[in-house]
């Protein structure tokens, strides 16, 4: 498989008078379609990282290529139009906008690349996404109306609308439950197969992580683990990542 | 649709209340500043109707003023000012030489050669002050619109027919065809049959002028061809100024030449410094609307300040991320002094309609000018617009990774 993206050296340093650095020259490849998590103590720097492969932040030092290309020297206006083309977000906290219905709200991206009312193939499109995220017969409502799952579900058929090489999700099922939270997943899973996006998700969650192809650990912003799961079962590569106290295994 | 038109229409109709609240605001606001407008307007053009109505735009004198009546050795034409004919024995064609330099100018629309003296009428045994006007009824009439005013008789002048004012009518009593004496200060008089009465909606001019063909009275004041002064009407009513200066230029240094601007200079500056207290209101009220508008948006901007975050994580470009806001300035202004007229013109009318003189009439017409609305409409959108500029930049400055931090 070839590399999608590679990050080299990333830095990345706040503030100004106290200057912290909080990635430390991360190296890291990913490849086309690879489904990977990224887990980590709380503050070691998972978003950080998600933030500046996004290209919403800027690295201190260290450059991104994204399909070869260095995305280091684009002016804002030409890193927009990269993440609109290249980047579905998904975040924690859906971020859908409350004033559009569902069906709205997953054209945005599309309305965004195109400017105005995008075309009917598109609205299909983004009718079929809804469909499979399984929010159907909520397509007309507003996102207010709808639970934190369903949500949660249309922000994924919304950071698929332009078919993004990139799918970046921070923690997507923080604010669910185990349930919920495992249908999402398996809708991110399904995703990744018959789109061949790549996807990197953040998450706290074990379950979640050990299903990923491959996990990468970061503590105090470096990476101190990538493992690739490819070949192993699930509990197995549970294991490796919570030695003790594991209900999965007890089963 | 376009995105940011989409995105302006959607955010303004979620945020009902606030939206009520500006349309209200901008409504109000256009609606005084239409009402205002042609409430000052309407009083200003019957103010100078008024003026202007009875009297003409431009009128020539000698200036060297002498009355008639010294040169002839005695004192009694104290009023009296002439314009000396070229020629003695003429009579009013002695003054084409004058007409000809006057019609050349543009604006000059009547020339109309008057003679005015005092004098008194009198039909049986009472009697009343009068002003002599001996006109050209045809010229005079393109300034004072007599002959539409005529409320009894009818509008002739020539021979021995002289035309009064309806309240030296009703003074002495005197009916259409009633013979009266008309006595000139030095002790000449003639008879003369009333032909007719006017009423030229002005009690000072209804009560003293009595009109008769400027020959006649050239002969009753035994005048040869002098005439006392050339009434002009223009084209451009607010040009005589400048027109009445060329003359003066035209004609030689013996001339006085005096726009009704300068006759009545003092109604006109009344008249400016009611225009520019009123303008300085409706800068204030447009001024007020304004920062309305600005903080309410302002406020708008940081509560959608998520909305706008997750836009710019998706790619929306930082132009329309501030058009967005732009826009909604631009459609409440608009369709607020759009309503806002509407109000301001219903005000007007109902002010027309329900505040009344006491013989019913209207205090003055309301003149409701479409030009003027179209530019309060103009300047309305245009000041929401400008007020969207802060929000508007806000919007574009607000970087995303802070919205998506800070959940
Ligand atoms: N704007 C900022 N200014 C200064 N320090 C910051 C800023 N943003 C993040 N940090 C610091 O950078 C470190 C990494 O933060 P980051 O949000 O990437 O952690 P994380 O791994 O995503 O944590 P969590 O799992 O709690 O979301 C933290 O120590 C945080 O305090
Ligand atoms: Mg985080």
């Amino acid at each position: 498989m070839d590399n999608l993206l590679q990050l080299k050296n990333i830095k990345k340093v706040y503030g100004t008078k106290i200057k912290t650095e909080v990635l430390h020259g991360l190296n890291i490849s990913f490849k086309k379609g690879e489904f990977v998590s990224i887990i980590g103590q709380s503050g070691s720097g998972k978003s950080t990282l998600l933030n500046i492969i996004g290209t919403l932040d800027k690295p201190t030092e260290g450059e991104i290529l994204f399909k070869e290309k260095r995305l280091n020297h684009m002016n804002g206006k030409e890193l927009s139009t990269f993440r609109n083309d290249n980047v579905g977000f998904i975040f924690q906290f859906h971020y859908l906008l409350p004033e559009v219905n569902v069906l709205e709200n997953v054209l945005m991206p599309a309305w965004i690349s195109k400017g105005r009312t995008p075309s009917k193939d598109v609205i299909k499109r983004a009718k079929r996404l809804i469909e499979i995220v399984g929010v159907k017969d909520r397509m007309y409502n507003k996102p207010n109306e709808l639970s934190g799952g369903q949500r949660q579900r249309i922000a994924i058929a919304r950071a698929l609308i332009n078919n993004p090489a990139l799918v970046l999700a921070d923690e997507p099922t923080g604010n669910l439950d185990s349930d919920s939270t495992d249908k999402v997943y398996e809708l991110l899973r399904d995703i990744n197969k018959e789109f061949k996006s790549t996807f990197i998700i953040v998450t706290h969650d074990m379950h979640i992580a050990a299903k990923a192809d491959r996990v990468i650990e970061i503590k105090d912003g470096n990476v101190i683990r990538d493992v690739n799961n490819i070949g192993k079962n699930e509990i197995e590569s549970f294991k490796d990542f919570t030695p003790t106290s594991c209900f999965l295994c007890e089963k | 649709m376009p995105i940011e038109f989409m995105l302006s229409w959607k955010f303004l109709k979620s945020g009902k209340f606030q939206t009520i609240l500006i349309l209200l605001g901008i409504t109000v606001g256009v609606s005084i500043l239409v009402f205002i407008g042609s409430l000052i307007d309407g009083l200003q053009k019957d103010l100078i109707n008024r003026t202007i109505g009875n009297s003409p735009h431009i009128v020539i004198t000698s200036k060297t003023d002498i009355p008639r009546a010294q040169i002839e050795g005695n004192n009694i034409y104290k009023n009296v000012k002439l314009l000396k004919a070229n020629n003695q024995d003429n009579n009013i064609s002695s003054f084409q030489d004058y007409n000809q330099l006057i019609i050349k100018n543009q604006n000059v629309n009547v020339i109309s050669p008057t003679v005015t003296a005092s004098g008194f009428i009198n039909k049986s045994k009472s009697n009343s002050p009068i002003t002599i006007k001996g006109i050209n009824l045809d010229k005079a009439d393109k300034i004072y619109n007599v002959k539409d005013r005529i409320i009894s008789g009818l509008p002739i002048i020539s021979g021995n027919n002289i035309l009064i004012g309806k309240s030296i009518a009703n003074d002495l009593e005197i009916k259409v065809n009633d013979i009266v004496t008309v006595t000139t200060p030095n002790g000449n008089r003639d008879l003369f049959t009333v032909s007719g009465i006017f009423d030229l909606e002005n009690e000072s001019i209804n009560k003293t002028w009595a009109l008769i063909e400027i020959n006649r009275a050239q002969k009753l004041l035994r005048l040869d061809g002098d005439i006392s002064s050339i009434e002009i009407q223009v084209n451009e009513v607010f040009s005589a100024e400048d027109t009445s200066k060329s003359l003066e230029r035209v004609l030689n240094e013996d001339f006085n030449v005096e726009s009704w601007q300068e006759t009545n200079a003092q109604i006109l500056t009344a008249l400016n410094s009611q225009s520019s207290s009123t303008l300085l209101i409706q800068v204030f009220v447009v001024i007020a609307v304004t920062l309305g508008i600005a903080s309410v948006l302002a406020i708008s901007v940081i509560q959608k300040s998520r909305q706008i975050g997750i836009l710019k994580a998706m790619g929306i470009k930082t132009k329309s991320a501030s058009f967005i806001f732009l826009i909604q300035g631009f459609l409440l202004g608009f369709v607020g002094s759009i309503i806002g007229s509407g109000f301001g013109m219903l005000l007007s009318k109902l002010f027309v309609t329900f505040v009344r003189q006491d013989n019913g009439e209207p205090l003055f017409p309301i003149d409701i000018d479409l030009k003027q609305i179209l530019v309060v409409i103009l300047i309305s959108t245009l000041a929401s617009t400008f007020a969207a500029i802060v929000p508007a930049r806000r919007s574009a400055r607000l970087n995303p990774i802070e919205v998506i931090r800070n959940g």
